[in-house]
Order: C-alpha cells, then sequence, then structure tokens
C-alpha cells in the first residue's frame, strides 16, 4: 500500500528530475505548456510553473502545520493550564508558534500561494490533539510536542534540502525564515524531552502514532 | 495556475510560430468564428501549409484559450501604471474587471458562439480552469491580502460574476 501512495520521498526525487530538466510524471502537477511563468515577490522574481507548483506545496503545508501547532498549545493550555510554571512555559511556545504563523501567512501573500482548504480541520484537530493528549497527563502532552516537532523538523529538513536546488538569490529569505522555525521547533522538541516526554507511559505508542499522523496531514495538506 | 509575465504578440518572433498563427487567426475571428477556418486561413497568410491550424490542437477551443491568455496579458500591461492611483482593493477589481472586459470588444459579435463552446460538456473542465485561472489573475492585481479560507470565497465570487454574464 505504501508504494501506491507518494511518499515523501518519492515526489521529492520527482521534484529534483523535474527542476533539473528530466521528463518526470508527477499526477499533483498539472502539464505546463506556453504559460509557464509566475511573477512572485511582487514581481522581483519569476518562477516556472514547476518551481513555483514546489513553493506553492511546501508553503500551504507549513501554513497549515503552523495553524495545527498553535491551537495544539491552545489545546494543551486549556487542561494543563493551571499550574504556572507549565502555563508559562506553554504560553511561551505558543507565543513562537503564532510567530511562526504569521511569518507563513506573509509567504503566503508573497509567493501567490493557494491556502489549503483544510485549514479549519487543522485548527480543529490540532485543538482536539492538544486536549486529549493534555487529559493524558503532562508527560503525555510533552510528548506529544516531542512527536510533533520532530516530524515538523524533519519536514522543514526535507523541504530546505529540495529548496536548495532553487538558487535563486531571492529566495533566501524563504530559507533563512523556514532554517530559524526549524531551528525554534526543534528546541521545543528538547524542552519538551527535557519536561519529561520519555517517561509518558505507553511513550513508543503514542510517538509513533502522532507522529505518523503528522505525515498524514502533511501529505494530505500538499494535495489539498 | 498561469500568473505570467506579459508576453506581448511582437516578443513572439521566429521561434514561436504556433504563437503566430494564433494570434493571426484571432484576426480571422470576425469572418470565420471561433473555428479551424480561422486558423487555416491564418496558417496560409503567414506562409505556411493550412494543415498547421493543428498548432492548435481543439480547435476552436485553443483558440478561445489563447484569447483569454492574450486578453489576460493585454489587461495586465494596460492596468500596470494605473493601479496605484486606486486606494482599495474593490476599487483596483472594479478597474482590472471593466479593462479586462473591454478586450473582448473586437470579438463581441462572435463572443455568444464561444461561450456556446465553453459551455459545450466536452469543453466544461477547460473552461472551468480558464474560468479559475482568470478569477485568481485579476485578484492578485488587485493586492488580495487574504491568506485563509476567504482567498476561496473571493475567487468564487468573481468566478460566478462572470460565469453569469
Amino acid at each position: 500500500m505504501a508504494l501506491l501512495l507518494r511518499t515523501a520521498s518519492t515526489q521529492r526525487n520527482t521534484w529534483i528530475r523535474s527542476i533539473s530538466g528530466y521528463a518526470a510524471r508527477n499526477p499533483y502537477l498539472k502539464d505546463f505548456k506556453h504559460k509557464d511563468k509566475v511573477d512572485v515577490l511582487g514581481g522581483k522574481l519569476t518562477l516556472s510553473s514547476r518551481e513555483h507548483a514546489m513553493i506553492d506545496q511546501f508553503i500551504r503545508v507549513n501554513q497549515a502545520g503552523e495553524t495545527a501547532a498553535v491551537t495544539i498549545y491552545k489545546g494543551q493550555m486549556a487542561v494543563l493550564g493551571g499550574k504556572a510554571d507549565l502555563r508559562e512555559l506553554l504560553v511561551h511556545m505558543r507565543d513562537q508558534e503564532v510567530e511562526h504563523l504569521r511569518i507563513m501567512d506573509q509567504h503566503i501573500r508573497d509567493f501567490k500561494v493557494r491556502p489549503t482548504l483544510l485549514l479549519p480541520v487543522a485548527a480543529a484537530g490540532g485543538y482536539v490533539l492538544g486536549v486529549v493528549s493534555a487529559l493524558l497527563g503532562m508527560k503525555s502532552a510533552m510528548t506529544c510536542t516531542e512527536a510533533v516537532e520532530t516530524r515538523i523538523g524533519q519536514h522543514y529538513n526535507d523541504q530546505l534540502r529540495d529548496l536548495h536546488f532553487l538558487k535563486y538569490p531571492e529566495l533566501d529569505e524563504l530559507k533563512q525564515s523556514i532554517a530559524k522555525c526549524r531551528d525554534e521547533e526543534l528546541e521545543h522538541l528538547d524542552t519538551a524531552v527535557d519536561h519529561g516526554a520519555r517517561l509518558a507511559p505507553l511513550y513508543q505508542l503514542q510517538f509513533e502514532f502522532i507522529k505518523n499522523g503528522c505525515g498524514v496531514a502533511i501529505w494530505l495538506c500538499e494535495r489539498i | 495556475m498561469s500568473l505570467s509575465n506579459s508576453s506581448t504578440s511582437e516578443a513572439n518572433g521566429k521561434d514561436r510560430p504556433d504563437l503566430q498563427i494564433l494570434d493571426h487567426a484571432l484576426t480571422k475571428v470576425k469572418q470565420f468564428g471561433w473555428t479551424e477556418k480561422a486558423l487555416s486561413s491564418a496558417a496560409s497568410d503567414l506562409g505556411l501549409s493550412t494543415m498547421a491550424h493543428a498548432v492548435a490542437p481543439q480547435g476552436g477551443l485553443s483558440l478561445i484559450q489563447h484569447f483569454m491568455d492574450r486578453a489576460l496579458d493585454e489587461t495586465r500591461i494596460e492596468v500596470d501604471d494605473q493601479l496605484h492611483e486606486f486606494d482599495s482593493s474593490m476599487d483596483k477589481l472594479r478597474f482590472l474587471c471593466r479593462i479586462r472586459l473591454k478586450q473582448t470588444r473586437p470579438y463581441v459579435e462572435r463572443w455568444p458562439e464561444a461561450a456556446a463552446i465553453l459551455a459545450q460538456p466536452q469543453n466544461i473542465p477547460a473552461a472551468l480552469h480558464a474560468l479559475s485561472e482568470l478569477s485568481s489573475a485579476l485578484w492578485y492585481l488587485a493586492d488580495d491580502q487574504s491568506v485563509r479560507l476567504d482567498w476561496y470565497a473571493k475567487r468564487s465570487a468573481l468566478a460566478a460574476l462572470y460565469a453569469d454574464q
């Protein structure tokens, strides 16, 4: 079944092949004929349709991911917000995610990206995930954070690896902002581990379940 | 979606004979309608074989799509220096729609035929794609700042407006 679904790695190979000029067939890219240029960054940069399609997918998923991250922390705060020090920690992480979302919204405007139709689903799903993981205890909430941040760190690294093939200097700001978001997400990962993520009951199960759930969400948001 | 930069007819000199034929065929539409005949006549005018109508694989539909591409390009060129005079997104959009509508003026007698061709069942996917592309391009030109689901609402509303005309 996994072979039938286009996993991140096979799709990545397709991006690389198509951008380096090979005749790759990707069902998620339309056939572009003579109309194949897109002006982004307010006209400062012109991308080919394939390049724009790749950036379009990346930023769409990032916006959905940051929306979900904000609501996950909101959900966790709703349940665990009683104790002052934990509340302060969650508020700090949520504020960083809100800033990431603001950055991604600006990229959506700059690069003429179509937002995902699943935005409300991402928001609601994130809240439910935050609440449920927090109801299972503080350590489980930290496990949830650890799993999500692990998957997101991997996701941002994949994007940076693919964006590296686009050598335009105008894209440096995009690459830097994704790198900054990735660094802060990995910081959250470390914070979660420090606060006892790995000591949660049924840690392996929770971790893998949430991590793979994030993978499915990323796959869906790339396409819808 | 095509949000392409302006590519005027003059710029497609020697290396794009297909676009040359399509552009010339647009001048024949008044006489022959949105048909293969317009394309063949344009091809023979340019000194090519009349079989060159096949550069437009779907005949009338391709010619109509080419017209819509050109109309959008011309709209972009024309409004390039005037958009900053308007304050709000809505004012810009109103101006853009008016300019875009003016592009149909040379073909106004034959436009109902084009609408009929676009409404044929086999052409509906292409027609919807062209409509969504137009709607999105006009909103982007009108400095649309939406980033959530209102992105879709705005484009659907403009597309509905065009489809009902």
